[in-house]
């Protein structure tokens, strides 16, 4: 092989590699059933208070996905998906604190919206009931026990 | 238990069913609808009910089981609620009262005793025998035309919260189309198109600072003076000294005040929407940074490839774009809960208009009651 031929195999492979490093390199993210796929992420703090709030997905050049930590509890709770890297279609958040979004939105170009699914009051609706059934118990349990312990009682003095 | 005793008990249970003074209503019940049989297939896709109940149809939907759920239970829900909202304004308008947390509504028909006293037409015109009257000053009006106020006072702040949110959204939205501009024209290296929106932006976001927007930062972190050549920082210079000094964008809310204060809480709400549509407000803001005329500038090519390093290799305008996002998204969720609290409002309101349609029959009653008879 001539030296020619080398620098032309050594360009062309190089090419290839070039090509295949964003295959090689993806990685997928899935948050609430929705994939995501990327290349490189980067951490920001946009407020400047010393403490990283989101972290943006790029494939490519192109903004794919960023997901908000808005409270900087390490956990992100807003996700949102981008199209053409600057057009938000699809937002996710959690406002539990599991990590799983309980609530999806489809966000149309004139950013009019449409709720796929909302649970974000349910936890807190569930909760409230069970307080209320608990204490419903409690209380019944007290009259339950005030009841043998003055019955006794009333018992005992008439015998007497 | 002898024969007396019995027949005291059933007398004491027959008075509730006794023709009351009050007279006889009628009912109407709230009917829940039936999700497989009224809602799967005839309002939702079918597949989301298959895939929901039984997990069937979820690869085809893209959905797991549990998503499909969420969004059964939360498109279900919104329909019912409308169904509710939709029953519940119908008795309203036909005089009736909500009972059962609105579930159900009872229509009652007052004595023939009382009907003699009251004005033929009073179902339709009691308002002007009642203190809704913006004539009457607040300290001598009803117990019950006070509360009423006090609600609708509320309702109107509401209003306008939502009307400053939405026009804000708006300018948001449309300063974001011209910053894809600005990235499309760095990218591409077009100074005329670069130069032109960025003085668009630029004006847009001056304008904003004068109008006191509380978000007005977003766009700022654009003008970053010590990132900026000479030549452009000297451009924002001029963008600074050319932008009128009144805001476009600072309406001025107290003409609703004025209003209350003139004319009274009951034509209030009206005024919100004189003060001007958020969208077309947001949208004058942007045409007059269209209709400015942008100076040329002395910008030079390395210039121009400091601002593609700052703005677009640094992804500083991908995070501007995040951040508006972000904040936009937290406008509406505040807008949504206004909107809920001003529909709780206006149950509230209603229920006190109730009560002074009562006072005010009352005392009509009353007064015919204690005349003395000819």
């Amino acid at each position: 092989m001539t030296k020619t031929q080398n620098i032309i195999g050594t360009v062309i492979a190089l090419g290839f590699a070039c090509l295949l490093a964003p295959i090689v390199y993806a990685e997928t993210l899935e948050v609430g059933g929705i994939a995501i796929t990327y290349d490189q992420s980067f951490e920001t703090d946009f407020d400047g208070n010393g403490t990283s709030d989101r972290t943006s997905y790029y494939a490519g050049d192109t903004l794919v996905f960023t997901a908000f930590d808005l409270d900087e509890n390490g956990k992100p709770e807003l996700w949102l998906r981008y199209k053409g890297g600057d057009t938000v279609d699809l937002e996710l958040a959690d406002t539990t604190g599991d990590g799983e979004p309980d609530s999806e939105v489809t966000v149309f170009p004139n950013e009019k919206v449409e709720v796929v699914y909302d649970e974000s009051g349910e936890a807190s609706d569930d909760a409230a009931w069970k307080n209320w059934l608990f204490v419903g118990l409690l209380a019944t349990l007290i009259a339950i026990m005030l009841k043998k312990r003055f019955g006794k009682a009333a018992g005992g003095a008439t015998k007497t | 238990m002898d024969m007396r005793r019995i027949a005291t008990i059933i007398f004491l249970a027959a008075l509730p069913f006794a023709v009351s003074a009050e007279g006889a209503d009628r009912t109407e019940h709230f009917k829940k609808p039936d999700i497989k049989e009224e809602f799967c297939g005839a309002k939702i896709d079918f597949r989301i009910c298959k895939c929901a109940f039984h997990g069937e149809y979820c690869k085809e939907l893209g959905r797991t089981r549990n998503i499909a759920a969420m969004i059964l239970d939360t498109k279900f829900g919104a329909y019912v609620s409308d169904l509710k909202r939709t029953f519940q304004a119908t008795c309203r308008s036909g005089g009736g009262k909500l009972e059962s947390d609105g579930t159900r509504c009872v229509y009652r028909e007052p004595s023939k005793e009382k009907q003699k006293c009251v004005p033929e037409n009073f179902e339709k015109s009691w308002k002007k025998y009642s203190d809704f009257d913006d004539a009457i000053p607040d300290e001598e009006r009803s117990y019950e035309a006070k509360e009423h106020r006090t609600l609708l006072t509320k309702r109107v702040e509401n209003a306008k919260e939502i009307f400053l949110l939405k026009r804000d959204m708006e300018i948001d939205r449309l300063s974001r189309a011209e910053l894809k501009q600005y990235k499309a024209a760095l990218v591409g290296n077009i100074k005329a198109n670069l130069l032109r929106s960025f003085w668009r932006l630029a004006w847009i976001t001056y304008d904003n600072i004068q109008g006191a927007r509380s978000s007005g930062g977003t766009f700022e972190k654009l003008y970053d003076l010590e990132s900026l050549g000479e030549g452009m920082a000297a451009y924002l210079k001029v963008v600074r000294s050319v932008t009128p000094a009144d805001s476009k964008v600072a309406i001025n809310t107290e003409t609703v005040s004025g209003k209350v204060k003139s004319v009274g809480l009951s034509t209030a709400l009206d005024a919100i929407e004189s003060v001007g549509d958020p969208y077309a407000v947001a949208t004058t803001l942007v045409s007059e940074s269209v209709k400015s005329t942008y100076p040329s500038a002395d910008i030079t090519p390395e210039e121009i490839e400091i601002l593609r390093t700052q703005h677009v290799k640094n992804r500083a305008i991908d995070q501007i774009i995040e951040e508006s996002y972000r904040i936009n998204r937290e406008r509406r969720d505040q807008i949504i809960a206004l909107e809920r609290e001003n529909e709780s409002l206006l149950e509230a309101m209603a229920a006190w208009e109730e009560k002074e349609r009562e006072r005010v029959r009352g005392n009509i009653v009353a007064k015919c009651e204690n005349a003395p008879a000819l």
